[in-house]
């Protein structure tokens, strides 16, 4: 049995607007154990990247937060948190697009220190010294000089490295990534996917890992999680979800990825319109555009159920699933 | 009808400190050579794939095709016609971009209506009552709900984000579209439909689509050709199905092994020896040589040429298009 590093019980997402509130991220539990890593994937605007800011209490203005966020302290004892208290050493983010995330006014280098100071109060020399390291480890080539650069000088993939370096500098006991990995060749993708497996297996960091790669997250966690309109559709061991689907969903996604393996005809897309956050249909959301709808979906509670152990799927009709992918 | 795209002996250096102040301190001026030569030719209506490492020059060829970044030396063709560094309207709207960040070429203050009315009215493409309709389709093309219409860029998700620049870019119309990372942050169903989209505007419209990406199975989809670039040069360019069953270039090879599988562990897969050289300090020889498992001292001395069987299928390789056995 694992400590669980981090607890999250239904957490929603509530965005004012003059037409009334919507939900976008509209209950939402998950938990992490320490070198435990949870990858979560799934449509775009589901409500991914507003799950991981509200863990760290960095919703934009406009936007607020309710439910139950827990963190392990020193003695593993879970216990709610104030999130400007434990950002940094408590959790770390990786944000999604780095170019907004960086501080265009200082060199990498100097934010890398910065972070590194911060933590382990480390004097001026060491911290920058210890930012090269940092920079090193994540596969910036020629680091010392790269220190140097502005942001605006680094390529996409530079970028997202440096947020990299940035975030493990203060060695949080939980990390956010909100697609690391996108603007990396596949070489140096497979070098931080070590990395960030090295530091859960040794260092116990636990981990969320948010990315549309599917054969990256088959590879880097151990569990996953599929959100659609809001929502964990379909949760369990990552090999078994992606095995196995027990929700239309899930499957379609993996029926839309193209294979480096061979060429395909067409791609296949899931018809029909993308669901919005403001109206929400009823009953089961995916509903509108599932080949598998019937009539009492409109009444489907639309949270996870437990199909087979460890694995939770919210479609009522995950049985027919299973005959049809067999 | 679209025009055949041109790229003659691009070169674009960044100098990394400025020669004055470099004579101040002493110091030579140090230069970061990011694109070292490139020729090329895209027949109208190709589908070509750019992939390598992180930082070999991807993001900087694009940035000049589109006008955005003055070549230290070369230049670019359309149609015959060399396209001058400052470019007309008329030559912008043949040939757009999508930008890698969508965020940071989006402006902020601007409802995404707005904004793209405004691309459209500029180009004088849609008027009075068209311009609605339009980007009402342009939404729709990309997948995203009407409403996002009145939205700012920043209540978008990246995915999101990302798809308004794939509109911006397909509202002019143009004959060539560079498209840089533009389907990574998207989940694999919009990404299929963004793909089959552009697919559908190749056969129907003869676009020309330059596609910039790390995800090796979006590019073996998407591409005619494929061109593999390291620190600044290309190093293989083949026809997609040749490059994807029969690598010639080492640094291919390692991409094509490293690239992840459903079916595979993490640490299986034999990664790239050492870290990509400074492209401040470009290696002797060959560019690749440092990491080359096959590397022999005719490498480290002289620089392989991009040459092959025909204009469209050449590796940069001494030791390339041998038996298998003959580069061990
Ligand atoms: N500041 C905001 N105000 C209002 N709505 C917002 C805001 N930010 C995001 N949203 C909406 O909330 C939904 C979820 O956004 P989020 O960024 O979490 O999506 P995501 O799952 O990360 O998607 P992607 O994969 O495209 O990054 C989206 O529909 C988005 O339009
Ligand atoms: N304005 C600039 N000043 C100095 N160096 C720059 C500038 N712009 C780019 N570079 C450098 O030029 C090189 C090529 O950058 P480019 O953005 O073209 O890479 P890329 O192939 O697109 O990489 P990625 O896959 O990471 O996006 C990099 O080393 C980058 O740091
Ligand atoms: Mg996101
Ligand atoms: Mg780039």
């Amino acid at each position: 049995m694992t400590t669980t590093a981090l607890r999250v019980h239904d957490l929603r997402v509530t965005a004012a607007s003059p037409d009334g509130p919507s939900y976008p991220v509209d209950g939402v539990s998950l938990h992490v154990g320490q070198g435990e890593i949870l990858g979560i994937a799934g449509e775009s605007g589901s409500g991914k990247s507003l799950t991981l800011k509200a863990i760290l209490g960095l919703l934009p203005p406009g936007l607020t937060a309710t439910g139950t966020l827990q963190l392990a302290s020193g003695d593993g004892e879970l216990a709610p948190y104030q999130s400007h208290q434990v950002r940094g050493a408590g959790v770390g983010m990786v944000f999604q697009e780095p170019m907004t995330a960086l501080n265009p006014t200082m060199r990498a280098g100097d934010l890398v220190a910065l972070a590194a100071r911060l933590h382990g109060r480390l004097s001026r020399r060491a911290s920058r010294h210890r930012a090269v390291e940092l920079l090193r480890q994540v596969g910036v080539p020629d680091a010392e000089r790269r220190a140097k650069a502005w942001p605006h000088q680094l390529s996409g993939g530079l970028r997202q490295r440096v947020m990299i370096a940035a975030a493990l500098a203060a060695q949080p006991r939980v990390l956010l990534c909100d697609e690391p990995t996108t603007a990396l060749d596949v070489t140096v993708q497979h070098q931080i996917l070590r990395l960030l497996r090295w530091l859960a297996d040794e260092h116990g960091t636990g981990m969320i890992f948010v990315s549309h790669d599917l054969p990256v997250i088959a590879q880097l966690c151990d569990r996953i999680a599929v959100m659609y309109a809001g929502r964990f559709v379909e949760t369990g061991y990552t090999r078994d979800v992606l095995t196995h689907p027990r929700h239309p969903y899930t499957a379609a996604l993996l029926r839309a990825a193209p294979s480096v393996d061979q060429r395909g005809e067409q791609l296949a897309g899931i018809s029909g319109q993308p669901p919005d956050a403001r109206a929400f249909p009823a009953g089961c959301r995916f509903r509108p555009r599932c080949p598998l709808a019937r009539d009492d979906c409109a009444h489907a509670p639309y949270e996870i159920q437990p199909v087979a152990a460890e694995h939770g799927s919210a479609c009522i009709h995950h049985a027919d699933l299973e005959v049809r992918t067999a | 009808m679209t025009s055949e795209l041109a790229v003659d002996d691009l070169v674009v250096r960044f100098p990394l400190r400025s020669a004055m102040v470099a004579r101040l301190l002493g110091r030579t001026s140090e230069v970061l050579t990011a694109v070292d030569g490139l020729s090329f030719t895209v027949p109208p209506g190709e589908s070509v794939a750019v992939v390598g490492e992180s930082g070999c020059g991807k993001s900087t060829l694009a940035r000049c095709l589109v006008g955005l970044q003055a070549p230290t030396a070369g230049r670019i063709r359309l149609g015959g016609q060399v396209l001058p560094r400052r470019r007309t309207r008329g030559d912008r709207r043949r040939i757009q971009m999508v930008f890698q960040d969508p965020s940071s070429s989006l402006n902020p203050t601007m409802t995404v209506a707005t904004m793209l009315a405004e691309l459209l009215h500029v180009h004088d493409l849609a008027r009075g009552d068209q311009v609605r309709a339009r980007v009402a389709e342009l939404l729709e093309l990309v997948q995203l709900p009407g409403r996002i219409a009145a939205a700012y860029p920043r209540d978008l998700s990246g995915g999101q984000r990302q798809r308004i620049g794939i509109a911006r870019a397909l509202a002019l119309e143009p004959e060539v579209l560079v498209a840089d990372e533009a389907v990574a942050a998207l989940d694999a169903s919009v990404q299929a439909s963004v793909l089959n989209l552009f697919a559908e505007l190749r056969a129907r419209l003869g676009l020309t689509l330059i596609f910039i990406s790390h995800d090796l199975a979006a590019v073996r989809h998407v591409a005619d050709r494929v061109m593999v670039m390291y620190l600044g040069a290309v190093v293989e360019d083949r026809p997609a199905e040749s490059l994807f069953t029969d690598p010639q270039h080492p640094y291919t090879q390692a991409l094509l092994d490293a690239a992840p599988r459903l079916d595979r562990r993490l640490g299986d897969e034999p990664s790239l020896p050492g870290e990509p050289p400074s492209p401040v300090a470009l290696p002797s020889g060959c560019r690749f040589h440092p990491r080359c498992i096959h590397a022999i001292d005719h490498c480290r001395e002289t620089e392989p040429v991009l040459t092959g069987p025909s204009a469209t299928d050449r590796t940069a390789c001494h030791l390339a298009w041998r038996d298998t056995h003959e580069r061990r």
